[in-house]
């Protein structure tokens, strides 16, 4: 609008200084009385180049050539002179003399057309005249040229006389055109002040906006810092105290957020002189949260004024936001305190189970036992997976499925999956083999964990669904890739029944599998591509299938991942594996189980003894601080969620203990806790790793072995 | 310079400013009486006036005398002029100056004659009486004007009459032919007769209908050339007797040197000429010719 009333102004004003200048412009041009002085000294000239014509003539009869060529020479001037004044009327020029000055055409269109006629006939008295001149003797001796040139004289005197008045009349006329121009331009030129005045204000007033609304974009920058509301709060209303110091001493600020009380209190008004202080109502859809109290040093201008509202709404947006924020984060840490406690709840009862089962396998039973036993340890297992498909899909739909970066070798990942999946394909009499590209890293960045649930997924499905033949898994280095980051592709291919063309498309969709039969016949929840899709795609990657029906099929992924390593190094570090299964690397080694659970401490104590270890147990934090007061040990396995001190506080306790001795005990939390947040709230207590139980024997056995490798070097 | 500017104003010129100087109009201030120079209508018309003006500007700058151009009169009065000295110089018909040298104690001396420099008078002092009608008459010959009004300038002309005379007595159209003769003073305003329809057929000087048809007269472009007289001695450019040789001397070298000037090499090219020779009186026997034929027909005028 401001912009609008902006470009009117400049347009009335440009109008009023064309006009003012066509004013000067007349004022200027106004030669009209010169040009009627001009005519009537056009009418002088004719006359006198006629007189001396007649002289020429009356001389050239008498053969008086001296008086004959003088008087010719006195008619050429004239007739010049009136032809330059002729010109000068009709087309304007320079007239020079005494002075120097421009002369304007004839205004009036009338007076044009008189002297137009006027010319006709100067220059049929001229004609006649060079005639009469030229005549021959008999011709000149009749004497009959002195009334034919008086009769084209007269003609031209009327035409000029009526020119003469006609530039007269215009002249009266263009006077008081002009007197009304003046106070028309005087009338314009004061209407231009006024709006040069209007512009100006307008100038400051918009100045003033800008920098209100500088201030309002700092404000919200404040407001939008990740702080914690009260301090964005206190910088905010602290800007707006130092932009306003000359009219708002201090500024106190009282609010709820959520239930939360926010109190403020900005400047300083002691010993300043200042008005009555006002109140601003913080509200937020249409309830009052809050109140903005404002002591001036003057009375408020309405801008100003304005300019609090608008930071008030501002604030009180924010407080909406944040309010909204805080509830969300309080239902998600519900919802996530839910889904941990479900995963820890069900998964220790299992890990019981499926432990126990475990244990029992390696007593003496009979075909019977062995069979009804396998029947468990498979449905737990079965069971286990399932709730593990669950907990990770839930998580992925919740956007709080977080990507670790390991570094990792892609073939050794390969190769593991292969070593955990070789056993169920040969019991079918399927072959599994690799396809590893030279052109792989030797170690990339990524999360090693899911990458390898991705390929053990597909893996298990060719399994699942080949009848005979082979499951070849490949992996190799794609061309494509930008700065330090690789495409890895893995494909696993297989020999099986394959998958019919209309049921491709929605194959990674969740909960779909190719046929409902298939469920019934090959088991499932048809969760885990549709896990394997938002997997690949949280990488930034790609995933697809071909499969032809009856031929089998092949399922691939495309994975960016940063290249730590290039090629392998010539020493590399011996990499724990299940074949050390049997050795006798872990006896003897001193461990202290810190685990609250009865039953998880059975098989953690079994599992512990079976790898050689010797164990201690301390049922809580407290008494493993005890302990570890009293003792020292290779290893610590610490639950996180104990009675009397649990995992974290205690590690907590021991690091800061261990800063006045300098030793560093290696703790390894072991916890049914399968999240992310778990993880670090570990790493930031203190503690060395993490394992998830259920435990497994492998699992256990690489922990150990790589950290007390690890123990014995810092001891050496 | 005023002149000079209205000169070029009056060839075409119509952009620049007019100036009006007063002052100009008085009488120059001269130690010594000018050299009047006289052009006639035989050979310049009205509108070319400022090239000759220009003429004599130079030649006052050449010869150091102060110089005045005169125009308007008749061939005679001009005779009559030089004859008494009253003009010095003048540019007139040749048929006069055939005339005045045949008086015991001839009143003027050739000084120079013009060399044209249309490709049609190929270099030589000549010039041709153009016989014109209206560009949209159905006149193809001269014979198809029997009975017509017939335009000329001057009884004193040579080809505005003396050869257009001695034409039609050798044809044998003299007797009765022409309807009616009427004298219009020039060649430009016998011009304008004819395009106007005041005239059927007029003998006009060539150099002056080709100045016309250059400056774009819009008279000339009326007009259409059935048959060309000639060619017949140029307009001379003669000095009256009583002239002094030393302003005689002066004049004709500043005239027969013009060419060799930037200044005189741009009037002459605005004149349409190419340069001022010497010539003798010989020049002007195919006028005496054309002379003697009327006279030995006793047909001295047009209209018989």
């Amino acid at each position: 609008m401001k912009q609008r009333f902006s470009g009117v102004n400049r347009i009335i004003a440009l109008a009023a200084i064309v006009l003012a200048g066509f004013v000067c412009w007349q004022t200027l041009t106004y030669e009209t009385p010169r040009q009627t002085e001009l005519l009537q000294a056009l009418q002088t000239n004719v006359r006198a180049y006629e007189y001396h014509t007649l002289e020429t003539l009356s001389a050239l009869l008498l053969e008086d050539w001296t008086a004959c060529l003088q008087a010719k020479d006195e008619a050429d001037a004239h007739a010049e002179h009136v032809e330059q004044l002729f010109a000068l009327l009709q087309r304007g020029g320079w007239v020079k003399g005494s002075i120097t000055e421009p002369v304007a055409p004839l205004k009036s269109a009338e007076a044009q057309k008189r002297l137009k006629d006027a010319y006709a006939a100067w220059l049929e008295i001229k004609r006649f005249a060079v005639r009469t001149l030229r005549a021959d003797t008999q011709t000149l001796s009749s004497n009959t040229f002195l009334h034919e040139l008086s009769l084209l004289e007269q003609k031209l005197s009327r035409l000029l006389s009526q020119a003469v008045q006609a530039e007269s009349a215009f002249a009266t006329r263009q006077n008081q055109r002009f007197i009304w121009l003046s106070w028309a331009s005087l009338g314009l030129l004061a209407l231009v002040a006024l709006l040069l005045q209007n512009t100006l204000r307008m100038h400051r007033q918009s100045e003033a906006m800008r920098l209100a609304a500088e201030r309002r974009l700092t404000i919200s920058q404040l407001l939008s810092q990740l702080k914690p509301l009260q301090e964005r709060l206190n910088n905010a209303l602290a800007y707006l105290c130092r932009a306003h110091q000359t009219s708002i001493a201090s500024i106190s600020l009282s609010a709820e957020c959520a239930d939360e009380p926010l109190t403020l209190r900005v400047g300083d008004d002691t010993g300043v002189a200042h008005t009555e202080g006002e109140e601003f109502l913080i509200r937020v859809q249409a309830q009052s949260v809050g109140v903005l109290r404002v002591r001036f040093v003057k009375s408020p201008t309405p801008e100003l004024r304005e300019e609090i509202e608008a930071i008030v709404s501002m604030i009180g947006l924010v407080v909406l936001q944040e309010s909204a924020q805080r509830q969300a984060h309080k239902l998600a840490q519900a919802k996530s305190e839910f889904l941990a406690k479900m995963s820890h709840e069900i998964r220790t009862p299992l890990n019981g189970v499926i432990a126990t089962a475990d244990l029992m396998a390696a007593t003496q039973l009979n075909d019977e036992q062995h069979e009804l036993l396998d029947t468990l340890r498979l449905s737990a297992k079965t069971l286990l997976g399932i709730i593990n498909d669950i907990l990770d899909f839930s998580k992925i739909e919740a956007g709080r499925m977080v990507l670790e970066t390991l570094p990792f070798t892609p073939t050794v990942l390969v190769e593991e999956v292969v070593s955990i999946m070789a056993p169920a394909a040969h019991s079918k009499g399927l072959t599994v083999r690799t396809e590893l590209s030279s052109s792989l890293p030797h170690s990339v960045a990524g999360d090693p964990l899911r990458l390898r649930q991705i390929l053990l997924n597909f893996v298990g499905n060719a399994i699942k669904f080949t009848a005979c033949g082979e499951v070849v898994i490949r992996a190799m280095r794609l061309k494509k890739g930008e700065g330090q980051s690789a495409w890895l592709r893995f494909e696993v291919q297989d020999t099986g029944v394959g998958i019919p063309p209309e049921k491709q498309a929605g194959i990674f969709d969740a909960f779909t599998q190719a046929d409902s039969s298939v469920t019934r016949q090959y088991g499932g929840t048809g969760l885990g591509l549709a896990i394997c899709k938002r997997l690949v795609e949280l990488m930034g990657g790609q995933i697809g299938v071909y499969s032809q029906p009856g031929q089998g099929s092949c399922f691939w992924f495309e994975v960016p991942l940063p290249v730590i390593q290039e090629n392998a190094p010539e020493e590399t570090t011996a990499q724990p594996s299940g074949s050390a299964l049997n050795s006798h690397e872990l006896d003897g080694v001193r461990v202290l189980l810190v685990e609250d659970n009865p039953v998880n401490q059975k098989v953690a104590i079994r599992m512990l003894q079976k790898l050689g270890c010797v164990v201690e147990l301390a049922e809580n934090g407290q008494q493993a601080l005890e302990k570890l007061e009293r003792a020292s040990y290779d290893i610590v396995l610490m639950d996180m969620q104990m009675p009397v001190m649990d995992g974290l506080t205690a590690t907590r306790l021991l690091r800061q203990r261990e800063q006045q001795t300098g030793h560093h005990q290696v703790v390894i939390a072991l916890t049914a806790n399968a999240m992310q947040t778990d993880r670090e709230l570990c790493l930031d207590a203190g503690m060395d790793d993490y394992l998830s139980k259920p435990l497994t024997l492998d699992a256990l056995q690489v922990m150990l072995l790589r950290w007390v490798a690890q123990h014995k070097q810092r001891a050496a | 310079m005023l002149v000079l500017l209205a000169g070029c104003h009056r060839h075409g010129s119509e952009s620049g400013a007019i100036v009006y100087t007063p002052d100009q109009f008085a009488a120059p201030e001269a130690t010594e009486p000018p050299i009047r120079i006289a052009v006639t209508a035989a050979f310049i018309s009205e509108a070319g006036v400022g090239v000759y003006d220009k003429l004599a500007r130079y030649l006052e700058v050449r010869t150091g005398y102060p110089c005045k151009l005169v125009s308007g009169f008749s061939y005679r009065t001009v005779d009559k002029m030089l004859a008494a000295g009253a003009i010095e110089v003048a540019c007139v018909c040749g048929l006069p100056y055939v005339l005045s040298q045949e008086l015991p104690n001839p009143p003027t001396r050739l000084m120079a004659v013009p060399i044209p420099a249309d490709p049609r008078y190929r270099g030589r002092p000549v010039y041709y009486s153009d016989i014109i009608v209206r560009a949209d008459s159905p006149y193809r010959r001269i014979e198809d004007l029997k009975g017509r009004v017939w335009a000329y300038n001057d009884e004193l002309s040579n080809s505005g009459y003396n050869l257009p005379r001695a034409f039609l007595i050798r044809k044998g159209l003299h007797k009765g032919f022409l309807g009616k003769v009427i004298r219009t003073g020039s060649h430009e305003e016998s011009i304008r007769a004819v395009a106007t329809g005041e005239a059927d057929v007029s003998a006009v000087d060539s150099l002056v209908l080709d100045y016309e048809r250059w400056r774009g007269s819009e008279y000339a472009r009326k007009v259409r050339v059935i048959h060309s007289l000639g060619p017949s001695g140029i307009v001379p450019v003669v000095a009256s007797r009583k002239m002094s040789p030393e302003r005689f001397r002066a004049v004709q070298r500043a005239l027969l040197e013009m060419h060799t000037t930037p200044e005189g090499k741009a009037i002459l090219r605005e004149a349409g000429l190419l340069r001022f020779t010497s010539a003798e009186d010989m020049l002007y026997d195919d006028i005496r010719d054309a002379l003697n034929t009327a006279r030995r027909a006793g047909c001295m005028g047009l209209q018989l």
